[in-house]
């Protein structure tokens, strides 16, 4: 459950609406210090609103997603800029992740099976991890290409107390 | 990165000084554990108490690192923080690295770290 805190606290908001205190948006170079630092924001916007598990959980999820875009969506292309919003409520935190690059193969996210560990152990993945977690961790996956933009948007589910 | 060694027991003991082994630093990591890592011995643990986040980058890293080692040598974690082990558990990579509570200390008497 997203509970309100205590104190008012109202850093990033414009107009000082309360509705603010339930959101996140940013927007950041496509580069990993940046996504790092975005992440950091994220995280410490919601972190006192939300069980522990769900924290760590939207961290993985975007950082996963994040991930991707740096290096998949603008692979080739001159870094750019990835916009990030947030928006926490009673039963999930909501998660879009916009950015100008490549296209989704296919315009649809991968079905994301964990791959499978071999019995040999030289032949271990070192990768491919990306989108089973992303799928594991949340809901209501869905990806839609607009006006020139990817837009990726999922739910981490909350638990209610 | 900040990784510091000892040895304990029959391991070289590592232990991460990091927060983080994520996308920004997967590369990192795996070259210096590959300069840490030159010597012999059979054990080689990876101390990850203070590592607060792993993202499917550092797993990768921390896969690499056990593949270089194998087969001579064999890679294994210890005090892995919650969100850390959840990476291990739901990649189901926790049934292939073997993963302690903690991480031995030099000069105890080898107990059952399991």
């Amino acid at each position: 459950m997203c509970t309100e805190p205590v104190t008012a606290g109202l850093r990033g908001s414009l107009n000082g609406h309360l509705a603010c205190r339930n959101r996140f948006h940013r927007r950041f170079a496509a580069e990993p210090t940046e996504v790092r630092d975005a992440l950091r924001g994220a995280v410490a916007r919601f972190a006192r609103r939300i069980p522990a598990e769900a924290s760590g959980t939207l961290e993985l999820a975007l950082a996963e997603a994040l991930n991707n875009v740096v290096e998949h969506g603008y692979a080739g292309l001159t870094a750019g800029t990835i916009e990030l919003q947030l928006t926490c409520n009673q039963s999930a935190l909501s998660c879009e992740i916009a950015d100008n690059g490549h296209p989704m193969p296919g315009l649809v996210p991968p079905e994301g099976q964990m791959p499978p560990l071999p019995e040999n152990p030289a032949e271990l993945p070192e990768g491919g991890w990306g989108w089973s977690l992303i799928r594991a961790l949340t809901s209501s996956l869905a990806y839609r290409r607009e006006g020139g933009r990817n837009h990726l948007s999922f739910k981490i589910p909350l638990s209610s107390n | 990165m900040n990784l510091v060694c000892e040895t304990a027991e029959d391991a070289l003991v590592v232990r991460v000084n990091e927060e983080r082994i994520d996308a920004a630093v997967a590369i990192r990591f795996k070259d210096r554990m590959r300069e840490l890592t030159a010597g012999d011995g059979p054990r080689v643990i990876l101390d990850l108490a203070k590592v607060a986040f792993v993202d499917s980058s550092g797993l990768g890293a921390i896969v690499s690192v056990m593949k270089f080692l194998a087969p001579a040598r064999r890679l294994e974690l210890a005090a892995l923080t919650p969100n850390v082990g959840n990476v291990f558990r739901l990649t189901r990579m926790d049934s292939v690295i073997p993963i302690h509570a903690e991480a031995p200390v030099p000069g105890k008497a080898r107990g059952n770290v399991h």
